[in-house]
């Protein structure tokens, strides 16, 4: 579990969040939604420790996130992000495989080996082991790092809990693959008991699949709870600023249309 | 192919570059010599023929300096494009050889006046500081403060101002030098392998195995720095500790070899790539397929070095740079990489 109490950060004299206090558990998927520059991507920061908040304390099963080391947290944390380049040609399975860096000396263990051959099945992406990342297309890629990043927090036994960050990561993915996608973190859910916080822009698509909504406009928790009770058209227009035609599908699940 | 074939090939080639090399030369040296050589080495080294005292003392040395300076100019070109993340990257790009020719040449010109002696290490010492001194010069300098992260714009055009300084540098010293130590700069500066004994081999043997050694230690993490800087911290690395850790053993890497050999271009900048071609950017197969590449080649070009003008001897740097400009060229034109 994640305990979030009174974080706020400040940088150069700007306040970009405030006073956030929020609870994330397992098997749960949060989403957290909200404007351009609302503070998403920096709260994520926050609970990965990229940047550490100026104010309040984010505790992970109990433990304050500030004094864990990076080595340590990257056994258990794991950070999918949007777009991510690589510099050198590598293949698919040694992009892989990095997602296994925090948990091996210098030479990956038989045990690492089984856990990248078993995980790019579970991806389905045993085919391309072998051909360079470099020459993917960008569903591709962005499924070689969902593996990788699943590698990362692979089911161990007495492993902690483990959290999986999501930064965005469905920007310039077709409709097939943000769905897909979802598909298979729900999936990933039943393997092991896993916190899931993520930054997404379609609202339909967080709506669908959140536990937990939270609703962040200008640096503030505007609302937060279940997917109905923070998707309601008063919170949308006010953090969106344009005001939603709730809609009903034949199975009578609500959706938003602008 | 897989990894161990290739290391096995170039294990196979360098072996018979280094014998090639022992073999061509002024006075010719038969394996003949080199058997009896080494059995007198251990009985009676008082009856050892002249033919047998030049292959032991000044062809083996020199054949074994050229290898191992190869494989330490390579491996320090894996380390600092894996650092900046771009394949251009080279010692020669970011201030560490001039820095270290600005260092020798002081001493050439000034060592003796100003009586700063430590015996034969004087001019390796020399070359170290100042090829550590401008390399953290250039890359404390192109480091963006407000980004957090080193343009690779910024940090070639800053290589090429210090480069600039440290040069200009090396011209006043030889401008105010008498004619001999002025003579020593610039045989410095184009590289030369005449001067090989075992002393030299044996110090730039130990640094090129204990950096390398290293190398290895940091390879799962420049690795993993491909991804970006923000990745690899997800990944647990710490990119400022690495930064430096990476950057001080690939400037005394290339700064110890350089010294004892002086500035030989392009070596680091040709067999990463050339490497890269064959089987993909791993850091760990570049260390070790740098090792064996870097010393065939360099062994290759000091047989060419020793061929072209025969019986006279072409610098090594000069050779080093023909092959490698086209090769540096040809890689920023083909722009593969990300820039």
């Amino acid at each position: 579990m994640i305990q979030v109490e009174n974080i706020g950060f400040t940088i150069q004299g700007k306040t970009l969040l405030k006073d956030i206090s929020l609870e994330f558990k397992p098997n749960e998927i949060a989403m957290i939604i909200g404007p351009n520059g609302a503070g998403k991507s920096t709260l994520i920061k926050l609970l990965s420790q990229e940047h550490p908040c100026t104010s309040g304390s984010i505790t992970w099963d109990g433990v304050d996130l500030k004094k864990q080391s990076k080595a340590d947290l990257a056994k258990n944390r794991a950070i999918l992000s949007q777009n991510v380049e690589l510099a050198f040609p590598l293949t698919v399975r040694e992009v892989v495989m990095m997602g296994r860096y925090p948990h091996f000396e210098s030479k990956a263990t038989p045990k690492d080996q089984a856990i990248v051959n078993e995980d790019m099945q579970f991806f389905d992406i045993e085919d391309m082991a072998d051909r360079n990342y470099l020459t993917l297309s960008g569903g591709e890629k962005q499924r070689v790092h969902f593996a990788r990043v699943s590698a990362q927090i692979w089911p161990e036994e007495n492993a902690a809990t483990r959290y999986l960050l999501l930064d965005e990561p469905l920007t310039y993915l077709d409709i097939h693959y943000q769905y897909e996608f979802m598909k298979l973190l729900q999936r990933m859910m039943t393997m092991q008991p896993l916190v899931i916080v993520g930054v997404v822009h379609d609202l339909n698509l967080a709506y669908r699949y959140a536990h937990q909504a939270v609703l962040i406009h200008d640096g503030k928790l505007l609302a937060s709870g279940t997917a109905d009770e923070v998707f309601t058209s008063e919170n949308i227009q006010k953090a969106f600023r344009i005001e939603p035609h709730i809609l009903f599908d034949e199975a009578g699940r609500k959706y938003f249309s602008f | 192919m897989s990894r161990k074939s290739i290391y096995l090939i170039l294990s196979v080639l360098t072996t018979l570059a280094v014998i090639s090399s022992i073999l061509f030369g002024a006075v010719e040296i038969s394996l003949d010599v080199m058997l009896s050589a080494f059995s007198k080495l251990f009985h009676d080294a008082d009856s050892m023929t002249l033919t047998e005292r030049i292959f032991l003392e000044i062809r083996l040395p020199r054949a074994i300096l050229t290898a191992i300076v190869g494989g330490s100019l390579a491996v320090g070109g894996v380390l600092m494009q894996g650092l900046f993340l771009n394949p251009i990257v080279e010692p020669g790009l970011v201030g560490t050889s001039s820095g270290a020719a600005f260092g020798a040449a002081l001493y050439f010109t000034l060592g003796t006046t100003l009586n700063i002696n430590a015996g034969e290490w004087t001019l390796p010492i020399a070359a170290c500081m100042g090829g550590i001194l401008a390399t953290f010069l250039v890359f404390f300098l192109a480091e963006n403060k407000r980004h957090r992260k080193t343009s690779t714009i910024a940090l070639l055009l800053i290589g090429i101002a210090i480069n600039a300084l440290f040069l200009s540098g090396v011209g006043f010293l030889s401008y105010i030098a008498r004619d001999p130590q002025a003579r020593s700069i610039t045989f410095w500066n184009l590289g030369t392998l005449s001067g090989a004994n075992w002393h030299s081999v044996i110090l730039v043997g130990l640094s090129c195995l204990i950096c390398t050694g290293f190398g290895f230690r940091y390879a799962k993490q420049l690795n993993a720095l491909m991804l970006g800087e923000q990745e690899a911290g997800n990944l647990g690395v710490n990119i400022k500790t690495l930064k430096i850790k990476v950057l001080l053993v690939n400037v005394i890497l290339v700064s110890i070899a350089t010294a004892f050999t002086g500035v030989i271009a392009f070596i680091g900048l040709v067999v990463p790539h050339l490497l890269r071609i064959i089987k993909g950017s791993d850091t760990r197969y570049l260390l070790t397929g740098s090792l064996l590449m870097g010393a065939l080649i360099l062994s290759i070009a000091d047989i060419l070095a020793r061929l072209i003008l025969a019986p006279a001897e072409l610098p090594i740097g000069i050779v080093t740079t023909i092959v490698g400009v086209p090769v540096f060229i040809y890689i920023l034109r083909k722009n593969e990489y990300y820039f």
